[in-house]
């Protein structure tokens, strides 16, 4: 066994925390706030990653990628959510969006969003959840109704993440009803832009550009604009969503705002209740299990082997232990230990952040009930 | 990054486990408990070669050492084999164990007389088991003995594998435990049904399986870390300590519950084996104790991960 990075991984991971040193300014958080001028230092470190090949690590290098391994991918997680994500609203056209356009798309289509997504230079958002239709995605009612060469689309979508500042939507809507609910999925790409389309932004504790209200009236989608097969959408919905075995790396950000807490609370770190450093010494070692876990399934990746249950796993454990360590860091925080610099302030205002955003771990990109009925579900499968 | 067993260490895990089913399996922990002496088990892991692994010289020989450990736990095998590979026969250490004080005792201290055994402090210091007392006999400590220890001295860098070897041993209890409740979960049929659907039996499950797959990668990278030499390693065996007895709870309380009365019975295994982890859930610390350590040890030399190096964070520096 060895559990340390390669030689080729820790170049990498170097490499990555210089760009991020060099680029981004101590006080970023993040590029979903109410000040503009995060989300352009996030859209220009795209471009810098892009240069590099590197925001599409894991696409084949004709397409603008970097062919890069499993490993690597990884590595890239863990250090863009540990600082906070530098790459903005890039995640989903990266990981998803791209290789299901590579996978189901017509040449046309590859030609259009490939190197848009590769260079950074376009947002995407998923038109999946409706307020009937949560973690029963299939039982979505946004509707496209046939109108001459191609339909017309109503309905609602919900909790879309980035609509305020996407360029095109990954959408899915009924284009007839068969015999069960997961038939009669088509899924359109559609730019944000075509008449019919409006964003209402939901203010929530997660902050601004997280939750917003989409709405389709009557818009416009031709046959240009579907992905794959019409009806078929289902299937590729499954397949673009097992893309990403992993997710965020929520474990990395827990690893490096445990860590700092020492430092920032500096000489106030003694006063703190015992117990409530155990705590943070439990939690730090929750959240190296939670990293194993990943790259128990990454190992497995590599190796062609991987099941829906090692993922489910992984997410179970790793999404509480985000909110473990938010419970931890606010706690102390709150006890008023942490000083009153800036880096102090900062410290506080990222642990703030951490808490408000930790809350939804167990809910986005599948709740933490689907993760138990898939792990139930393969675990129980078979005597 | 690699973080699997070798496949020698995996394969040396089937033929002992085959070994020790053919043996009698559970049969062997009931005559232990029955008195009856337990040179079956030192002869037949003799004769696989067991005793040859050298643990402290080659990681080959580590890995293979935990693989056994983790076999000899899905039987609650009553025998010190944990132990007997965290030893150092070399220098004429057979055995070792950390061990609670003022007041040291030790798990299957009197089932092979002629073993010198040591004891460790967990802070640096080693001291030789003198005599051993009469087995303290209660239902949850069966097999442990109060011993008597002659002079402290320097450990010798024993302590993380013999922290680390006998979370092995756990590590194959509860894997056992669980996957006979997975199998009682499909077996069991009430209300007309079998209790594997139930959604709240599924979802118990499936939050004690996540929870014992962490466990057993901790056990991988702990194991990786002290064989290796990392600087971490003394923390790294504390924190796996914790991570096993956290696990351990949670297993057989899901397996105790879904089991219902029949767990307790002896006539299930699950009852031998949950019976048989508490002395190594208690000895040498039980969970406050395990944590309070943690914490210590953390303070001291921190636990590794991706930015335990915080001199050059943004946040610190500020550029």
């Amino acid at each position: 066994m060895d559990f340390q990075d390669s030689e080729r991984g820790a170049a990498l991971r170097r490499e990555l925390r210089d760009l991020v040193r060099s680029a981004m300014p101590r006080e970023y958080l993040g590029a979903f706030t109410t000040d503009p001028r995060d989300l352009e230092l996030a859209q220009n470190f795209c471009k810098l990653l892009a240069d590099k090949g590197q925001l599409t690590p894991a696409w084949p290098v004709e397409y603008g990628g970097a062919a890069s391994s499993p490993w690597e991918q990884a590595i890239m997680r863990e250090e863009m959510w540990a600082h906070f994500e530098p790459r903005g609203a890039q995640y989903m056209g990266v990981n998803w969006v791209g290789p299901a356009i590579m996978r189901f798309g017509t040449e046309a289509q590859r030609a259009e969003h490939l190197e848009r997504i590769a260079r950074g230079q376009v947002i995407w958002c998923q038109g999946f959840s409706e307020p009937e239709a949560g973690s029963d995605l299939a039982s979505l009612r946004t509707a496209a109704v046939a109108d001459g060469d191609g339909w017309r689309v109503r309905g609602q979508k919900i909790w879309t993440s980035y609509a305020t500042m996407a360029d095109w939507c990954f959408l899915l809507a009924r284009t007839s009803r068969g015999d069960k609910k997961h038939h009669g999925i088509t899924v359109f790409l559609v730019p944000m832009d075509r008449p019919g389309i409006r964003v209402v932004p939901i203010k929530a504790m997660v902050g601004p550009h997280h939750l917003n209200e989409v709405y389709f009236d009557d818009v416009v989608v031709t046959r240009e604009d579907v992905l794959g097969e019409v009806d078929q959408g289902w299937s590729i919905v499954r397949e673009a969503l097992a893309f990403e075995r992993v997710g965020i790396a929520r474990y990395a950000r827990c690893d490096r705002l445990l860590n700092l807490a020492p430092v920032m609370l500096a000489d106030r770190w003694d006063a703190l209740p015992a117990e409530l450093k155990q705590r943070w010494a439990k939690a730090l070692v929750h959240t190296r299990q939670a990293r194993l876990l990943a790259y128990r399934v990454i190992e497995k990746q590599e190796t062609g082997t991987v099941d829906p249950a090692d993922a489910a796993a992984y997410r179970i454990v790793a999404t509480q232990v985000d909110q473990e360590v938010a419970e931890v860091l606010m706690d102390m925080i709150e006890e008023r230990a942490v000083g009153a610099g800036d880096a102090a302030r900062l410290f506080e205002r990222a642990v703030d952040d951490h808490w408000r955003y930790a809350q939804a771990a167990t809910v986005a990109s599948g709740s933490i009930e689907v993760q138990r009925m898939l792990l139930s579900r393969t675990l129980l499968g078979a005597k | 990054m690699k973080t699997e067993l070798s496949a020698e260490a995996l394969e040396l895990e089937q033929v002992v486990e085959a070994a020790l089913r053919k043996a009698g399996g559970f049969e062997l922990v009931r005559q232990a408990e029955a008195g009856e002496p337990s040179g079956t088990v030192r002869t037949l892991l003799a004769e696989i070669g067991v005793w040859e692994l050298r643990p402290r010289e080659s990681a080959v020989d580590g890995e293979a050492a935990a693989a056994v450990c983790r076999a000899a736990g899905r039987f609650a095998l009553p025998y010190p084999v944990a132990q007997r590979l965290a030893g150092d026969p070399e220098s004429g250490v057979d055995a070792v164990a950390v061990v609670p004080l003022p007041s040291p005792r030790i798990n299957l201290a009197d089932v092979d007389p002629a073993l010198s055994w040591f004891a460790l402090d967990g802070r640096g210091r080693r001291a030789p088991v003198v005599s051993t007392g009469a087995r303290v006999g209660s239902k949850l400590g069966a097999l442990a003995c109060p011993v008597e220890l002659g002079e402290w001295s320097g450990d010798g860098g024993l302590t993380p594998l013999a922290l680390t070897l006998p979370c092995w041993v756990l590590l194959g209890m509860v894997d056992e435990a669980l996957r006979m409740t997975r199998r009682h979960l499909l077996d069991r049929q009430q209300f007309g049904r079998p209790l594997a659907t139930f959604q709240a039996l599924q979802f118990q499950l499936a939050d004690t399986a996540a929870q014992l797959q962490g466990f057993e990668e901790l056990a991988k990278y702990t194991l990786w870390s002290v064989l290796s030499g990392q600087p971490g390693a003394a923390t790294d065996a504390v924190a796996l300590r914790m991570s096993a007895l956290e696990t351990a709870e949670a297993v057989f309380r899901t397996g105790h519950q879904m089991f219902g009365a029949m767990g307790f019975c002896d006539e299930t295994d699950l009852s031998w084996l949950s019976r048989h982890s508490q002395p190594i859930r208690r000895l040498p610390w039980g969970r406050s104790q395990t944590q309070a350590r943690l914490l210590e040890t953390v303070e001291s030399v921190p636990l590794a991960s991706l930015f335990t190096d915080t001199g050059e964070d943004l946040l610190v520096t500020g550029t």
